[in-house]
Formats: C-alpha cells, sequence, structure tokens
C-alpha cells in the first residue's frame, strides 16, 4: 500500500465507461461528490450505499471493478465490510479492486485499512488527479491474492526479498534456501572472456 | 508453526480500463474532475458551514454527542478540502483525530478550542499566519493528548 507504482503519464488513456463502482460512504455530500468526479471520468455506471446492509447487498447483487469505501464509517462497519467482501462475499467480488478514503495520515487507520484486505488508501480531502492516478494504480496492480487465516486480499509485500533466513518459503515461487552442488566443472576465466568478447563473423 | 496460506493470482478487471489506446486522457479526465468539484463548490460551501455550525453548537455541551462531532469533523475535512478551505479542512481533521484519541472521555475545554477554531477558520478573518500559528497549537495539542491517551490499535 506504498506509492511504488510507476508514474501515470499525462498522455495515458483510460476508459472506465464500462467498468462499475461501488461507492460507500455515510456522507451524501461527499458521496455525490466521489460519484460525480467518477462520472466526469467516464465511470458512470455506480451504486451508491450509505450503510453496511446496503453494501453487502449491492456486493451481492453485481459485480464490481472498483469499490470506494469512507474509513470513518461509525464503528468501523468499513473495514467490516472489506472483511466480509475478501472473506464471504460473493466469489466474483471477492478479489474486486478496493480503495480507502480516510481522513488524513492517522496510521492506525492505514493500517486497519490494509489489514482489512483494501488494496490502496486515499488520504482526504480528495482531489481529481489523485483519485485518478489510484484508479490507475489499481488497474496495473498485480499482485497476488492472499488467503491465510488471519487475512484476505492483495499480498501486502510489494517486493519479494525471499522467505525469511531459516524459514520454507510459502509463495509458489519462492526459491529454495539451500544451493544445489555444481553438476559442471567451473568454467575457465578465457571461456567466461569468450562470452563477453565480441567477435568477428563470417555472414 | 506456519499457517497454511493460498496464493493466487486474481482477475484485475480494471486492467482493462487503464493504459487503453482509444479513451480519456489523464489529462483531460482529471481537467473534467477538477470542473465538477468547481461546480460544486457553492453547494459543498454550504454544507460545511452548516457542519461548522452544529460544531459550534455541540462543542458547548458537557457531554456531546461524540459519534456525530466525528462525523462532522470527517465531512469538513474531506467535503472542505474539495471545496478549497484547505485550513479549514485541515482543522476539521484535527478534530476528528482529537475526538477519536479521546474515546469515551471528553474535554470541554478541548472541544471549546475546536469549536473557536473551526469558526474563525471558516470566517477566514484572521491573518495566515495566525491562522497556520492556531493549526500547529493544535497539532501540538493532539501530540499531548496522543500521550494522554493512547489509541487502542
Amino acid at each position: 500500500m506504498n506509492a511504488s507504482q510507476s508514474p501515470v503519464a499525462a498522455s495515458a488513456k483510460v476508459d472506465l465507461s464500462r467498468a462499475r463502482a461501488l461507492l460507500f460512504d455515510d456522507n451524501q455530500v461527499h458521496l455525490n461528490l466521489l460519484s460525480n468526479v467518477l462520472t466526469s471520468f467516464d465511470l458512470r455506471r455506480q451504486t451508491k450505499v450509505e450503510n453496511l446492509r446496503d453494501a453487502k447487498a449491492s456486493a451481492g447483487g453485481a459485480e464490481f471493478d472498483l469499490v470506494l469505501v469512507e474509513a470513518a464509517l461509525a464503528k468501523g462497519v468499513g473495514f467490516e465490510f472489506i472483511r466480509w467482501l475478501r472473506r464471504e462475499g460473493p466469489e466474483f467480488n471477492r478479489a474486486t479492486s478496493v480503495l480507502v478514503v480516510t481522513s488524513g495520515t492517522q496510521l492506525d487507520q492505514v493500517h486497519k485499512a490494509r489489514d482489512s484486505g483494501a488494496n490502496f488508501v486515499l488520504a482526504k480531502p480528495i482531489t481529481p488527479p489523485v483519485l485518478l492516478q489510484r484508479i490507475i494504480w489499481l488497474g496495473r496492480d498485480k499482485r497476488l491474492f492472499v488467503e491465510a487465516e488471519g487475512y484476505c486480499g492483495p499480498d501486502r509485500r510489494f517486493k519479494a526479498f525471499g522467505p525469511p533466513v531459516g524459514t520454507k518459503g510459502r509463495r509458489h515461487d519462492d526459491l529454495n534456501f539451500k544451493i544445489g552442488a555444481a553438476v559442471e566443472p567451473n568454467m575457465s576465466q578465457n571461456e567466461i572472456d569468450m562470452l563477453m568478447k565480441p567477435t568477428r563473423v563470417k555472414l | 508453526m506456519t499457517s497454511a496460506a493460498r496464493f493466487y493470482t486474481p482477475t484485475n478487471r480494471l486492467a482493462d480500463s487503464v493504459d487503453v489506446r482509444y479513451g480519456l486522457s489523464v489529462d483531460t479526465a482529471a481537467e473534467r474532475g477538477g470542473q465538477v468539484v468547481l461546480n460544486a463548490g457553492a453547494d459543498m460551501r454550504k454544507s460545511v458551514k452548516e457542519w461548522v455550525a452544529e460544531v459550534m453548537r455541540l462543542s458547548e455541551q458537557p457531554d456531546p454527542d461524540k459519534a456525530r462531532l466525528s462525523w462532522l469533523a470527517n465531512g469538513i475535512l474531506g467535503v472542505g478540502g474539495a471545496a478549497g478551505m484547505m485550513r479549514l479542512s485541515r482543522c476539521g481533521g484535527l478534530f476528528a483525530h482529537a475526538v477519536d484519541l479521546m474515546g469515551d472521555r471528553w474535554r470541554p475545554e478541548l472541544g471549546a478550542l475546536y469549536g473557536n477554531a473551526i469558526g474563525r477558520l471558516l470566517d477566514d478573518t484572521d491573518p495566515v499566519s495566525s491562522q497556520e500559528g492556531m493549526l500547529a497549537s493544535l497539532e501540538d495539542m493532539n501530540r499531548r493528548l496522543a500521550v494522554e491517551t493512547p489509541a487502542e490499535s
């Protein structure tokens, strides 16, 4: 959940006209603001909800490409909704991109958003360029998904440094820590040089 | 001991909508979004003014509805900021954080301070340096509050 993605060029193009978004916020003014900004991006297929019951019902009834959730909903229902979506939500929406809108830089809210399974966090006040940038990042997101006892959501490790020393990796592409014995004799310096040296060839 | 975890590659349905050949350029989309926010400015400012009035009223009470205060402060932060009332928005964010830090308790002197600050920032008649100074002192106050009452994570 950081900004380690490639920058978005001003000439990059988006076509959100076929995408569908679910917006969950209990402040109607803010909800309408978000909705109008998304509409200006051509993302017109939207479902706006203001409570957990409606959010769950909507997520159960249609496929969404993007979910925007307000973090500061009373009693933490925004995070509850994300956890439900990731674990118990309908199969077709379990891995949907989730963007959490938080009230600034409060670290505990960012941690809660990450641990509930959100893809990204967006700090208020929202500006259209930043919202669009985050949507593009979400579209480019290639992270694996994790389903574990304590967590369901996008892989929270942005960089793969391999499994911790002394432990067995759990990713399918984690390499074995032990290095196998050589099966051929080492290359001579001359052989190595020949790999690097430009050689004239006759065509 | 390790618990079982499943890793898989999900279908990113948004992937087909970004970096497309034909569509809206990022510049154009952001410009259109900016225009939408600008057009909504008057309505947003009206809502923010109503919320500020309610915050000031509630803050004077000995035991106000903290959930409502939190909602109002959060609204001032989000909508005020979008409407270009940046310092007022910052103050809303600080107040939301302060309410959060206080938890079930309520400090009337702190409520009065925030109520006064939010009202003055809405009026916007103080010099910018004085407004910035006020925000800095509120930030300090929140830091002290965080030490007094460490928030539950």
